[in-house]
């Protein structure tokens, strides 16, 4: 197993609340808590989980957009979350980061031009003005944008180009980790493939690593080399992606892949789908034991009992399940 | 059950009436340096009980369409054409008119949770107030309704968080609240552009179960707006391919799914991921990028994208010829 | 039909040569076709170089009196057009030149108040925390005191002079762009595009210079040019009070005040100056209307 490019260690972030927002005073929503993994140079983590558990936020803390309640954060080596403000900014070189909503990222009172040199200015402000253009339009051809463009508006393109704008603007600095928050979930389908062959391209060109964070798990495994499923900002399940999609151990991953809508109506009709019954648990008081048990299908004693631990499994995989 | 009026389809058989009637509806909007036509000519007919389902390019004019029929075109816009809500035009009608239906019978569940909710103004306030406002329901009820309604769309705490303001709920639990929103008032129709694209697979499942009980209980109608040709295959009925603002095909799902005969169909469904697929291979995708709708247009919208184009595309617009089993294509080369 | 170009796609990278539209400039365009708000710049243009290029035109000084023509009457032919007081000073001349005064300290008031509130307010906003409600917290304080008190107070400290004037006109009035910016500012704060200049390694003051102010321009623009008004009506005010612009100087304001002591003597005393100072606050008035509907964020 080669070195490890990142690796997050029991990192945690919890928002306290402020005093009565939910009635109650005080009180914190722990949306990461105790997530582990390491990624190893050119390949892609698929983060997946429901809508609130965390995903964002994890993406976040590790480029410290966010502030680190606990944990590690180890960057080539080095602690990325004790670095001064110096080294940050240094090390941020290398780690970059695509939004979902790409319309939003970008900053409507600057040319596209601009904002994909943007990164470019910060980190190599001794770059001449010729050199500088040169490389903007080199990136907006690699994604696909005639370099004609520079000199318009965000507003004045469509969310797929938008995105790709993003996107230029993070490989510029021809980082070594991109952070995707939910990049393709604003786009059309055409432009959703056109996006996902596009990083796919990039990263066997350029080896870099990615942690693409996703709702839509059939795209999660065309980009992915390994998966991650998060429930309430814990882990639930980690492993290679083809025994993933194979044989989801987890009853949460169960639960998932078989929710999955498929663009086919007849399978559609025939399929048996494991719907999830029982309360959402709140962020706030997870519940006791396992935090998926309110939910689990295959809930025992055990499981309201003691939470069990992230634990290998034959093929490699980490599991976090008492019947799994 | 619900009495609906009878009338007859062109081969004489007795079928409900459309509770949603669209014919040849054109939202032209103004700008700077010309007008822009989003929606060009489309003409469709929902009945009860049936979900029908828009696909197609993005800025291809489906969320305009929907919100032509709900009297929310912006103001540079303007509408033309007819739009029937059971038998009744609602096209370009009063304030006073449009509020009496959309309150009551017709709802919709906008794309953009964050703009469509007021931001100042409590969640309880803005879903009591549909209740209050159309079905003089007390305060105290509409409440206790609307709590309901969000545990259905499974926000956990509801009773909690419905005193909350919308920036303190994350994008999918936004989402949910503007689901339920719709589905207070029990709509006969409801218009759902992009419902769930912010959630997870599984509380998507749920959602989607959420609507189909609506159609089936209420008998109500669904016309869903979505990228995700899996919502469609699950849900819909009918779907409806638009492309530079016009239809390109229609059809029921098992034909659509089965042969998609537009080229436009096509390459969509090519460029679906699916968990069967060879992932050592990069995804299809559609080259070029959608046409500015500014300008003069002539031929088929799809034309500059279309790998099987002729002459003929360029210069003459194909027209939507209406075939056997309800298909429907707008394409030289296909006869439906 | 046929002169439809075959591919929309060509014609789409053709128009994309062109230089986009940056929303500024949009902007700008939507004012330039509001005829009223256009016409009431061009006037307004008209009267600030009038008032500050007249002056070097007239033969004399403003406070050079012409003993032979003490009084003189509107007689649009002779050395003094528009007459002279009772001192013999010449009367437009005496106007233009209280213009001068009115106009600077409400343009450069104006801007002076607007930078030192946006700026405070955006960095107040895009920080946050302790340091906004600390910074928030003075602004209330600072709204809290009485106007006149204020006045009164720098008055004693900077002295009765236009300086003193000017400075207490900017304390009192940064204020509310420091409020304004500072809404914008939250509300940009949680914007992507501020998370991804922070990835991309720009520092906290690179980001609020660079992203922060210039997105909070619109209703900055807007707002300023209703400051423009609000500070030359104050200032008009406070040297019609007596407490603003000390003879020899004058301004509109002061120009009034006279005029109104000999309201019986001389009526041109006041109307030459009230006239001046009423076209330009219209002027004003309609300059931030058409502002305010060409850059309404609400309408793009
Ligand atoms: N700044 C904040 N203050 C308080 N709570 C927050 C904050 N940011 C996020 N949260 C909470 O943390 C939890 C995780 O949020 P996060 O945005 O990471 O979810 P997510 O997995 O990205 O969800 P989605 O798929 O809906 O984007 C949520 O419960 C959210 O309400
Ligand atoms: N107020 C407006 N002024 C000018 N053009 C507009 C306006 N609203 C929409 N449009 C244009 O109308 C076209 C259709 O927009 P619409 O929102 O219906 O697209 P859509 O099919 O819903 O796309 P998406 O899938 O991205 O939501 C777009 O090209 C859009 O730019
Ligand atoms: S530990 Fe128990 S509750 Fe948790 S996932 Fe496994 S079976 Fe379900
Ligand atoms: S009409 Fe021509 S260009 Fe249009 S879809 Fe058919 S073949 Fe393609
Ligand atoms: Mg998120
Ligand atoms: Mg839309």
């Amino acid at each position: 197993m080669s070195e490890a490019l990142l690796s997050v260690k029991d990192l945690k972030v919890h928002f306290p609340l402020g005093k009565g927002l939910l009635g109650g005073a005080g009180g914190v929503v722990k949306a990461v808590d105790g997530i582990s993994f390491d990624l190893r140079p050119g390949e892609t983590l698929g983060i997946v989980g429901e809508s609130g558990c965390g995903k964002s936020t994890l993406g976040r803390a590790i480029l410290r957009l966010t502030r680190t309640t606990e944990g590690q954060v180890v960057w080539l080596g080095q602690d990325f979350l004790g670095l001064d403000k110096n080294s940050l900014r240094e090390a941020r070189r290398d780690l970059q980061i695509i939004f979902q909503d790409p319309l939003a990222s970008l900053d409507p009172r600057m040319t596209i031009g601009a904002i994909i040199a943007r990164p470019l200015k910060t980190f190599c402000p001794d770059l001449g003005k010729a050199e500088i253009d040169k490389r903007v339009k080199e990136a907006m051809a690699q994604v696909g944008l005639a370099p004609e463009m520079m000199r318009r508006y965000p507003h004045e393109f469509s969310g797929g180009q938008c995105q790709r704008i993003g996107i230029a603007r993070a490989m510029i600095l021809r980082p070594k980790l991109i952070v995707c928050d939910e990049p393709v979930s604003a786009l059309d389908v055409s432009i959703q493939a056109q996006i996902i062959n596009l990083l796919r391209t990039l990263q066997a060109e350029l080896g870099l690593s990615l942690l693409f964070i996703s709702h839509n798990l059939s795209v999660v495994r065309h980009i992915s080399h390994r998966v991650m499923v998060l429930y309430l900002g814990k882990v639930m399940e980690i492993g290679a992606r083809e025994a993933f999609y194979a044989n989801p151990m987890h009853p949460y991953s169960k639960a998932l892949i078989s929710a999955i809508p498929l663009p086919d109506p007849k399978a559609e009709r025939a399929r048996e789908r494991i719907t999830l019954q029982g309360d959402l648990p709140s962020p706030i008081k997870p519940p006791e034991g396992c935090r998926f048990c309110t939910r689990c299908p295959i809930a025992t004693e055990l499981c309201h009992a003691s939470e069990p631990p992230l634990s290998p499994r034959a093929d490699g995989r980490l599991v976090a399940c008492h019947h799994a | 059950m619900l009495s609906t009026p009878m009338s007859a389809d062109p081969l004489g058989r007795q079928v409900a009436a459309p509770i949603l009637s669209v014919r040849e509806l054109c939202v032209d909007f103004k700008l700077e340096h010309g007008i822009v036509r989003a929606v060009d000519g489309v003409s469709f007919d929902v009945r009860r009980g049936e979900v029908l389902g828009i696909v197609g390019e993005s800025g291809s004019g489906k969320s305009q369409i929907l919100m032509a029929a709900m009297g929310l075109t912006a103001v540079n816009g303007k509408c033309s054409g007819s739009v029937t809500f059971e038998g009744r035009e609602i096209l370009n009608a009063s304030p006073e008119k449009l509020d009496k239906i959309r309150g009551s019978s017709m709802s919709m569940i906008f794309q953009d949770p964050m703009t469509s909710l007021n931001p100042y103004m409590r969640v309880q306030d803005q879903l009591a107030e549909v209740l209050t406002a159309h079905q003089g329901k007390s305060r105290k009820e509409a409440i206790d309704i609307a709590v309901e309604m969000l545990e259905r769309v499974r926000i956990p705490d509801a009773a909690r968080r419905i005193s909350l303001y919308p920036h303190e709920f994350s994008g999918g639990m936004r989402q949910r609240v503007m689901i339920a929103m719709a589905l207070l008032c029990r709509p006969a129709l409801l218009f759902a552009d992009e419902p769930t694209t912010a959630l997870d697979v599984t509380v998507q499942a749920q959602i989607l179960d959420l609507l189909s009980n609506l159609v089936r209980d209420l008998n109500a109608a669904v016309v869903i707006v979505t990228h995700d040709l899996g919502v469609i295959a699950r849900m819909c009925d009918r779907v409806m391919v638009l492309y530079g603002g016009r239809v390109m095909e229609e059809a029921a799902i098992d034909d659509l799914f089965e042969a998609p005969r537009h080229p436009y169909s096509q390459g969509l469904m090519a460029a679906t991921p699916r968990l069967d697929d060879d992932v050592a291979h990069d995804l299809r995708t559609i080259p070029g990028a959608p046409r500015a709708l500014t300008g003069k247009m002539g031929g088929c919208p799809f034309a500059p994208r279309c790998e099987r184009r002729i002459e003929r595309c360029t210069i003459e617009t194909p027209a939507l010829l209406r075939g056997a089993g309800g298909r429907a294509a707008a394409c030289h080369l296909v006869t439906p | 039909m046929s002169d439809v170009p075959a591919g929309t796609i060509e014609a789409t990278l053709e128009r994309a040569e062109q230089p986009g539209l940056s929303p500024i400039r949009a902007s700008w365009r939507r004012f330039c076709r509001n005829r009223l708000a256009l016409g009431s710049l061009v006037i307004l243009g008209l009267i600030a170089l009038l008032c500050f290029a007249g002056p070097l035109f007239f033969p004399y000084g403003v406070e050079d009196a012409d003993f032979e023509n003490i009084s003189a009457p509107v007689n649009l032919f002779s050395a003094h057009p528009f007459g002279t007081d009772d001192f013999g000073r010449d009367l437009l001349l005496r106007v233009l030149d209280g213009g001068r005064v009115s106009l600077a300290v409400g343009f450069v008031g104006a801007l002076a108040a607007v930078f030192i509130g946006v700026i405070y307010g955006a960095t107040s906003g895009y920080v946050g925390g302790l340091l906004d409600n600390v910074l928030m917290r003075t602004v209330d304080v600072l709204y809290g005191i009485p106007y006149f008190f204020l006045v009164v107070l720098i008055n004693l400290l900077v002295g009765r002079t236009t300086a003193g004037l000017f400075v207490s006109i900017v304390v009192v009035l940064w204020l509310t762009p420091a409020v304004i910016a500072r809404g914008q500012a939250v509300s940009l704060r949680h914007r992507e595009f501020v998370d991804a200049a922070r990835a991309g390694g720009m520092t906290e003051w690179q980001i609020i210079l660079q992203h922060i102010v210039p997105n909070s321009l619109n209703v900055v623009i807007v707002y300023s040019s209703l400051l423009v008004l609000e500070v030359i009506i104050t200032e008009s005010f406070l040297s019609f009070l007596g407490l603003g612009v000390q003879a020899p100087a004058s301004s509109w304001g002061s120009l009034i005040d006279a005029g109104a002591r000999s309201i019986e003597t001389d009526l041109r005393l006041l109307l030459l100056p009230g006239g001046f100072l009423v076209a330009t606050l219209f002027c004003l008035n309609f300059v931030a209307d058409g502002l305010r509907d060409a850059f309404d964020p609400n309408e793009r």
